[in-house]
């Protein structure tokens, strides 16, 4: 009798081993219906893929803005060249840019944390005032600003050489803050 | 007569000459206007006339408008169009002038219908050009040279804007735009030493120059009659 129940135990414990071990080595897959944790993580690390970017635009006498999606990056450079090529669409879809220009490149100095633009054309038309020209820049610098991407200055290029303008100094790095401020 | 006497006398005559040489240099304030010249550049046009012609023309009224009214001022208006090609001479040449007031002209072709005259100054970092330059050298660095007067040039700009806002009452410029005045990094205004504006008239056509060579006086003349100008160099 006693050997009868030690038997049973064996088979027991045998039994539940070898089903602990084909678990482990995935022989069956045990589904549940309600969701796990890392299922929560899963979806939460989807929706944190896009984040949401204003880009600003100074039409008919005022600040406009609007709201971009963009794939979420660690990469700060990657997501300011995005940033700008959209900005750049915004601008000539809403006829605040005559003169049509792509980004070519941007790179941002990681000491200093100067964004680098280099453009395949001259942004401004020959016409162009200084107030437009000026609008122009500060709506790049206030969508960099918004952005949060840590840049603290922008250095306009065309061709990867400095930009060459009849009234406005582009042969350095505008700071981050802009020039509104500075209005009187 | 003693060789001692000739020598004091001599001393006294030099030093009476110096003195008088000194007072004549300092017996006109001078108001540098200098119309754009855009001659190796891409020009801008209004009605087929070239900037550079329209602001030769509003400089010279403005010069012989300020000249009968404010004489104890001297005005200059560079002769040549095209004159200053080089950044570093043209500054150079207005610096070395000992000049009280700079006055860069602009005009261009509104994108609106809507007239205006914006007032610009120099101005290379918001934050950090408001800090007065404190320096025992007689060196400055040619960008950080605008700092010396950096008070005194806002206070001119606002000035002449206000005064503009003051005749935007009388029917003369009911209808013009004034934007606020800023600073920016105008390359036209880098290096000068003196207290500079730049000032842009944005036209609806060629023929309206005179009607802005009238307001521009009118302003110009308030301000070099205000005597804030006059103390410095």
């Amino acid at each position: 009798m006693k050997i009868f129940y030690l038997s049973i135990c064996c088979l027991i414990s045998a039994s539940a081993a070898i089903t602990f071990f084909a678990y482990r080595h995935k022989f069956f897959i045990v589904y549940t219906a309600w969701p796990t944790s890392t299922k929560n993580g899963a979806i939460q690390k989807a929706q944190e893929v896009f984040i949401k970017k204003d880009c600003f635009f100074f039409h008919q006498e005022e600040w406009h803005s609007e709201q971009i999606t963009l794939l979420s990056t660690d990469d700060s450079t990657l997501m300011l060249r995005t940033l700008i090529s959209q900005w750049l669409e915004i601008m000539k879809q809403e006829g605040c840019m005559k003169q049509s220009t792509r980004l070519e490149s941007a790179v941002i100095a990681s000491p200093s944390m100067i964004a680098y633009l280099s453009f395949e054309d001259i942004p401004f038309e020959r016409q162009q005032s200084i107030q437009e020209k000026w609008h122009w820049m500060e709506s790049l610098l206030k969508t960099i600003r918004e952005a949060h991407l840590k840049v603290q200055a922008v250095h306009i290029l065309v061709n990867h050489q400095s930009l060459e303008d009849v009234h406005l100094d582009f042969s350095y790095a505008w700071p981050i803050q802009g020039f509104s401020s500075n209005a009187l | 007569m003693s060789l001692k006497y000739l020598v004091n006398v001599t001393i006294f005559v030099i030093l009476s000459l110096v003195n008088y040489a000194q007072s004549l240099d300092t017996s006109f304030p001078i108001l540098f206007i200098e119309p754009t010249t855009d001659s190796c550049s891409g020009a801008r046009t209004i009605d087929d006339k070239f900037e550079r012609t329209i602001t030769w023309q509003i400089a010279k009224s403005i010069a012989a408008s300020l000249e009968e009214t404010v004489p104890q001022w001297q005005v200059i208006v560079p002769k040549k169009i095209g004159y200053q090609n080089k950044l570093h001479s043209r500054v150079s040449y207005v610096n070395q002038l000992g000049v009280n007031f700079f006055i860069h002209l602009h005009c261009c072709k509104t994108a609106t219908s809507q007239e205006y005259v914006s007032l610009y100054h120099y101005c290379r970092n918001p934050f950090a050009d408001a800090i007065p330059l404190r320096t025992t050298l007689s060196f400055v660095p040619f960008q950080d040279i605008h700092r010396r007067f950096f008070n005194l040039t806002t206070r001119s700009v606002n000035f002449l804007h206000h005064q503009l806002h003051t005749l935007k009452k009388t029917n003369l410029s009911a209808q013009i735009l004034i934007p606020t005045p800023v600073g920016l990094p105008l390359k036209n205004l880098c290096g000068i030493n003196a207290p500079a504006c730049m000032i842009e008239v944005g036209l609806n056509n060629s023929e309206e120059w005179e009607k802005y060579a009238t307001i521009l006086s009118l302003i110009i003349k308030a301000l070099l009659e205000s005597n804030m100008l006059v103390t410095i160099q």
